[in-house]
C-alpha cells in the first residue's frame, strides 16, 4: 500500500508539538505495512529526521493508494486520488470532497456519524463543528498511537534527574501549555488541603504558563525535549489531564503516555477518555472532592497504587504502533475496497 | 481680553517691543497654530522666517528639521543642519536633531558623528545613547563608541543609563582600566549610598573585571575553560587578582559578607530536613540523594534553580546588588510564599551542588541561621563564580579533590572566613565485583574520554609509539565521543590535526581501537588491563576510579596544572604516577615482562575499595550533612 500524507503547512515533521508527535507516531504505525510518503518524501521511521528534508510543500505525487491530509485544504483540493481529510478543524470543502474523514477515537467517529440525528451532538463537540455540517462520505477512526519509546523509565539517571528537577517528593504533574481554559482549576482548588495531608507534595506544571497563577508552590518546567518525555512522565507520581470540554471527543495523547509509563492519571469521565482508559478505570472523578480523595488514596494506599500502575501498563500495550498497525491495515484496506479509484476519477 | 485703549498703551510698552520686534513670539504662535491646523506648508514658512531671524534662528531651524523628519520634506534641510551645527557647536540640539534624522534614514555613517557629539554634550539622553551604540555596531566602530561612552560617563557619573551602556560595552571590550575607574567611583561610597539600579550596574562591572582578570571572558560571557590562558593564575592563585583584592569593590563585597556571617555557626544538632540544590546539573548527585532519601530518619527535597522565575529584585545579580551595594540586608520584601523560600524555611541543611551560579545565589539569599554546604568539583574553581559567593554565609565547603580545594582557598582567601572545609570523593554506584575481562591483546590500554585537548591524546599516542619501539604490541582503546571537527574551536582543531599526523607518522592505526560512547562503562573497561590518565587537568578523573574498582591498573601522567598542590599524589598511589611517557612505558613494560599484571590489578581494586567503596563514602557524606 502506498500512502501520501501531509500535516498543515509542514514540509517536514519534527517532534516539537503534540500534533506533530501524534502524526509521527501514526506514520510509524502506517510504515509497518505501507510505503508512507510525507510531502512526497519516503517516511523512514528509524532514520534521523525520519529521512525528511524538504523545505517547501510539493504538489502531491501521483500513484498513491490513499491520500491523507490534515489541515491543508489547498493541497487537498488538488488531489485526484482516493482521499481522507482529518476532520478537525472543520472545513466544508474538505468534508464535501473527501472519501472519508478521520477521527482519533470511537466517540468522535460516532459523534460525526450521528451528528444530524442527535441534537445533543452539537454541544458534545463544543461548537467545533457547525450545525449545518456537511455529512461526510465516510468516517474512519485512525486511533491514537503511542510513541514506541514511551515506557516506564524508573531507575535510570535521566529519571532521577527529572525527579530532582521536580523537587523529589510526591509529585503531581500537569504537562501541556496552560491558558485560562486548560488551567487545572479543580486541582488548584484543593491544593491547600493536599498540602496539609501530603508533607512532601510537589506540583509540577511542565509547559508555558500564559495566565497569572496565584498559587506560589507550583514548579514550572518550561521545556522538556520530546525524547526525554518518558523520563519526565515517569518522574511524576500522579498526572492530571487537560479538562477542557473538548476532552469529550478529542482527548489528547497524555493519558496514553501516562499509561505507558505506569503513572496514574486522574481524569473526568468523558467518552474520549473512556476510549483510552476503559469503562472500569478507577481514577475518574466528577468533583474536586473526588479528585482529592483519589489523590490521597493513591498517596496512602500503596497496594492500590501498584494495582493501578500495572493495569495501566498492561492497557497501554494496545496503543503501540505495532498493535495499532494491524487495525489500521484492515480499516484502510476496507476503505480502498469501498472507494474504487475509477469511481473517484469520474 | 484687552480693551482698545489698553492695546494702544501696550504697543507703547517695552514689553511689546521685546516680544514682537526682538523675539518674534507671534510668529512662533502662528507656526504652532498652523501645525495644529495641519497646514504644514504654512508652518514651515513661519519656521523658515524664524530661522532667518536673528533671535530665533536656532528654534526655527530645529523645527524645520523636525517637520522634515515627520515627512514634510523641506528643501535645503542639510544646509540648515550644517549651519546650525557650525553656529551652535556647544548646543546639543543641532547635533541631536541632525543625528536622529540621519539615524531614521538609516544613514549611520552621517548619524554617528552627530550622535557622538550629542552624547558627549548630554550623556543623560538615554535614547540618544542607545541610537549611538546601534550606529557604532552597524559601522564596526564599537571601540570608538566605547571610548566616547567612557568620556561621557566620567563627565556624568550620576547618569544611570550611560553607566549601564558603558558597562555593557566594557564587558565586551575587557578594558584593563576598568578597575581603576571603578575604584575611583566607589571610593568614599558606603553600602546604602547606592540605589538598586546603580548597584546592579556595579555587579555587572565587577563581573566584567573579574572575568577579564581571570582571562575567561569572551563576548562578555564567562567562557569555556582554556588552560593555556590561565597558566599564570593557576600557578600562583594567591598572587593573582591582587588588583581586584585591593579594590573598593572587593572591600564592599567583603563588608557585606561580614555583615551576613552565620548566626548559629556552632549549631550541631542532627539535621532532619535536607534540601539538595543544583542549578541544572545533577550528574553526580543521584547516589547521594537516593541514599539519603532511603534513610527513614531524613527528609529529602531538591531544588533546581533553573526552574525558578525570580521575582523582581531576586535574580543572581540583583540579590548581590541589594545585599552588598544597596545595603538591603534584611530583604524586606522577601517573598516568603515562593516555593523556593518555603523550601529554605523547611530545610535544616541546604546542600548546593557545584560552586557555580546556584551557590552564589543561595549564599546571598539563604537566611543565615540555616546550615549551608557547597560542593565544588573542578571547573567552577576556574571561573569567577567562587569570587562572588558569600563565603561568610557558608558553613562548609566540600570538594571531591584536595588540590581543587587548596587552589580555591588560595584564590578566594577562604582562611579569613569561619568556614569548614574537607574532601570527600564522589559517591558512585559501583559494582565492585571483578568483571570478567574480555582481553584480546594482553597489552591493552584504554582511555575513557579522549575528544578534547585537555585529555591529551597526543601523550597517550607517544606512549603507544614508545611501547611499539620497545618491541611490544600495545592496543589502545579510545572510548567515548569522537572529536567533533565541525563544532570545535580552532585551537582544538589544530590539536587534533596534530593527533592525526602523529598517527600516520608513527604508523599507529593498527594499534588503535574505538569504542563509541555508552553509559555502560563496563563495555569498555572489560577490554583493557591498563587505564591511562594523560590529562593536563583533572578533578579526580572518575573513570579511573571506576576502572580500578574493576581491576584495571591506572597509569597516570602527573597532571601539570595545580601540580604545586600535589594533585595526583593526594588521590592515587605513588606507584602509578609518572612524569612523562617514557616513565609510563617503562612501568608497563616491566609489569608485562615480570608477569605482575594480576597482582597489580588486585592492588588497584583493593585501593579503590578502600577509598571509594559506596558505604565508605556514604558515611562521610552522612557525617558531613547530618551530624
Amino acid at each position: 500500500m502506498k500512502i501520501y500524507h501531509l500535516l498543515a503547512k509542514q514540509p517536514i515533521l519534527k517532534p516539537i508539538s503534540g500534533d506533530k508527535i501524534n502524526e509521527i507516531n501514526f506514520l510509524k504505525a502506517l510504515s509497518t505495512f505501507a510505503e508512507v510518503y510525507y510531502n512526497n518524501q519516503l517516511f523512514l521511521p528509524d532514520e534521523p529526521d525520519f529521512g525528511l528534508d524538504a523545505e517547501e510543500i510539493y504538489e502531491p505525487m501521483e500513484g498513491c493508494d490513499i491520500y491523507y491530509v490534515r489541515n491543508n485544504i489547498e493541497v487537498f483540493e488538488k488531489i485526484k486520488g482516493r482521499k481522507i481529510w482529518f476532520s478537525y478543524p472543520y472545513d466544508e470543502e474538505g468534508f464535501r470532497t473527501a472519501d472519508a474523514v478521520s477521527t482519533f477515537n470511537l466517540a468522535w467517529k460516532q459523534g460525526l456519524h450521528t451528528f444530524h440525528q442527535d441534537p445533543s451532538r452539537y454541544d458534545f463537540f463544543c461548537d467545533a463543528f457547525p450545525k449545518n455540517m456537511i455529512e461526510p462520505n465516510g468516517v474512519i477512526n485512525v486511533k491514537q498511537v503511542l510513541g514506541d519509546h514511551f515506557e516506564a523509565k524508573h531507575g535510570t539517571h535521566l529519571h532521577f534527574r527529572y525527579k530532582a528537577c521536580f523537587g523529589y517528593g510526591f509529585t503531581i504533574g500537569y504537562f501541556g501549555r496552560i491558558v485560562e481554559e486548560t488551567l487545572p482549576k479543580d486541582y488548584l482548588s484543593i491544593i491547600d488541603d493536599l498540602k496539609s495531608e501530603i508533607s512532601n507534595l510537589n506540583t509540577v506544571f511542565a509547559g508555558s504558563i500564559r495566565v497569572p497563577l496565584e498559587e506560589q508552590s507550583i514548579i514550572n518546567v518550561k521545556y522538556i525535549p520530546f525524547e526525554e518525555m518518558p523520563y519526565a512522565t515517569s518522574a511524576c507520581d500522579i498526572l492530571l489531564a487537560n479538562e477542557q470540554p473538548e476532552a469529550n471527543w478529542a482527548g489528547s495523547a497524555k493519558p496514553l503516555e501516562a499509561m505507558a509509563c505506569g503513572v496514574p492519571i486522574i481524569v473526568s469521565k468523558r467518552p474520549a477518555r473512556v476510549n483510552q482508559l476503559g469503562e472500569d478505570y478507577p481514577l475518574y472523578y466528577a468533583s474536586p472532592q473526588e479528585l482529592k480523595e483519589l489523590i490521597l488514596k493513591l498517596y496512602k494506599d500503596s497496594a492500590f497504587y501498584k494495582e493501578v500502575q500495572s493495569t495501566l501498563i498492561a492497557k497501554a500495550k494496545a496503543f503501540y504502533p505495532e498493535q495499532i498497525a494491524g487495525y489500521l491495515k484492515q480499516e484502510l484496506e476496507a476503505f480502498i475496497a469501498e472507494n474504487p479509484t475509477e469511481s473517484r476519477l469520474k | 481680553m484687552l480693551t482698545f485703549k489698553e492695546i494702544l498703551e501696550y504697543r507703547k510698552s517695552p514689553d511689546f517691543y521685546w516680544r514682537h520686534i526682538f523675539t518674534l513670539a507671534p510668529l512662533v504662535d502662528k507656526a504652532q497654530q498652523a501645525e495644529q491646523d495641519e497646514d504644514f506648508e504654512k508652518a514651515a514658512s513661519y519656521w523658515r522666517r524664524l530661522h532667518h531671524s536673528r533671535f530665533r534662528r536656532l528654534q526655527g531651524g530645529l523645527n524645520l528639521i523636525r517637520l522634515h523628519a515627520l515627512g514634510h520634506e523641506q528643501k535645503g534641510i542639510e544646509q540648515v543642519m550644517t549651519s546650525l551645527k557650525k553656529e551652535f557647536p556647544d548646543k546639543v540640539n543641532p547635533w541631536l536633531e541632525s543625528g536622529k534624522l540621519f539615524y531614521r534614514q538609516k544613514d549611520f555613517k552621517r548619524a554617528f558623528p552627530d550622535l557622538e557629539k550629542a552624547v558627549l554634550l548630554r550623556p543623560d539622553l538615554e535614547s540618544t545613547v542607545n541610537q549611538y551604540i546601534i550606529c557604532s555596531r552597524e559601522l564596526g566602530e564599537t571601540k570608538r563608541a566605547y571610548t566616547t561612552l567612557k568620556k561621557a560617563w566620567l563627565k556624568d557619573k550620576e547618569s544611570k543609563h550611560i553607566f549601564k551602556a558603558f558597562v555593557k560595552m566594557a564587558m565586551k571590550a575587557g578594558d584593563p582600566e576598568l578597575l581603576g575607574l571603578l575604584n575611583e567611583i566607589l571610593k568614599g561610597k558606603e553600602v546604602g549610598d547606592f540605589d538598586e539600579e546603580f548597584a546592579l550596574g556595579y555587579i555587572k562591572l565587577i563581573k566584567a573585571i573579574l572575568s577579564q582578570e581571570m582571562m575567561v571572558i569572551q563576548d562578555g560571557e564567562v567562557t569555556s575553560i582554556d588552560l593555556d590562558h590561565r597558566k599564570e593564575i593557576i600557578e600562583n592563585p594567591k598572587g593573582r587578582l591582587s588588583n581586584w583584592k585591593q579594590s573598593e569593590a572587593a572591600r564592599i563585597l567583603d563588608n557585606a559578607k561580614k555583615a551576613s556571617s552565620k548566626k548559629l555557626n556552632n549549631r550541631r544538632e542532627k539535621a532532619k530536613n535536607v534540601l539538595f540544590v543544583s542549578e541544572v546539573n545533577w550528574n553526580f548527585m543521584r547516589p547521594i540523594v537516593e541514599s539519603f532519601s532511603a534513610d527513614e530518619n531524613i527528609n529529602v527535597k531538591t531544588l533546581e534553580i533553573s526552574n525558578i522565575d525570580f521575582p523582581e529584585g531576586y535574580n543572581h545579580d540583583e540579590i548581590i546588588a541589594r545585599r552588598a551595594f544597596s545595603g538591603d540586608d534584611k530583604l524586606s520584601d522577601y517573598p516568603v510564599n515562593q516555593y523556593w523560600a518555603q523550601l529554605f524555611e523547611w530545610a535544616d541543611v541546604v546542600y548546593v551542588e557545584w560552586a557555580n551560579r546556584a551557590a552564589i545565589w543561595v549564599s546571598w539569599i539563604l537566611p543565615s541561621e540555616k546550615r549551608l554546604i557547597i560542593r565544588v568539583h573542578s571547573y567552577e574553581a576556574f571561573t569567577i563564580h567562587p569570587m562572588l559567593i558569600n563565603w561568610a554565609n557558608v558553613n562548609h565547603l566540600s570538594s571531591v579533590s584536595p588540590h581543587i580545594l587548596s587552589y580555591l582557598k588560595d584564590l578566594c582567601g577562604l582562611d579569613k572566613f569561619d568556614l569548614g572545609t574537607g574532601v570527600i570523593p564522589n559517591l558512585n554506584y559501583l559494582d565492585e565485583q571483578l568483571i570478567s575481562k574480555e582481553i584480546e591483546e594482553p597489552l591493552s590500554l584504554g582511555m575513557i574520554g579522549y575528544n578534547n585537548k585537555n585529555k591529551n591524546l597526543l601523550l597517550s599516542l607517544e606512549l603507544i609509539s614508545l611501547l611499539k619501539e620497545r618491541g611490544l604490541k600495545p592496543m589502545l582503546y579510545l572510548m567515548g565521543h569522537p572529536f567533533d571537527k565541525d563544532d570545535a574551536p580552532e585551537e582544538e582543531q589544530a590539536y587534533f590535526e596534530k593527533v592525526e599526523r602523529l598517527i600516520v607518522e608513527k604508523s599507529l592505526e593498527a594499534h588503535l581501537a574505538y569504542i563509541p560512547f555508552t553509559p555502560k562503562i563496563d563495555e569498555g573497561i572489560k577490554k583493557f588491563n591498563f587505564i591511562l590518565s594523560t590529562s593536563f587537568r583533572e578533578g579526580t578523573h572518575e573513570s579511573l576510579i571506576q576502572a580500578m574498582l574493576r581491576g584495571t591498573i591506572p597509569v597516570i601522567r602527573k597532571w601539570p596544572f595545580l601540580a604545586q598542590y600535589e594533585s595526583v599524589e593526594q588521590i592515587y598511589d605513588q606507584s602509578w604516577i609518572f612524569q612523562n611517557a617514557d616513565e609510563m612505558a617503562s612501568f608497563i613494560e616491566q609489569t608485562m615482562k615480570e608477569g605482575k599484571l594480576e597482582e597489580l590489578q588486585d592492588f588497584a581494586k583493593e585501593e579503590a575499595i578502600k577509598r571509594y567503596a559506596f558505604p565508605v563514602v556514604l558515611d562521610q557524606y552522612k557525617s558531613l550533612i547530618i551530624a
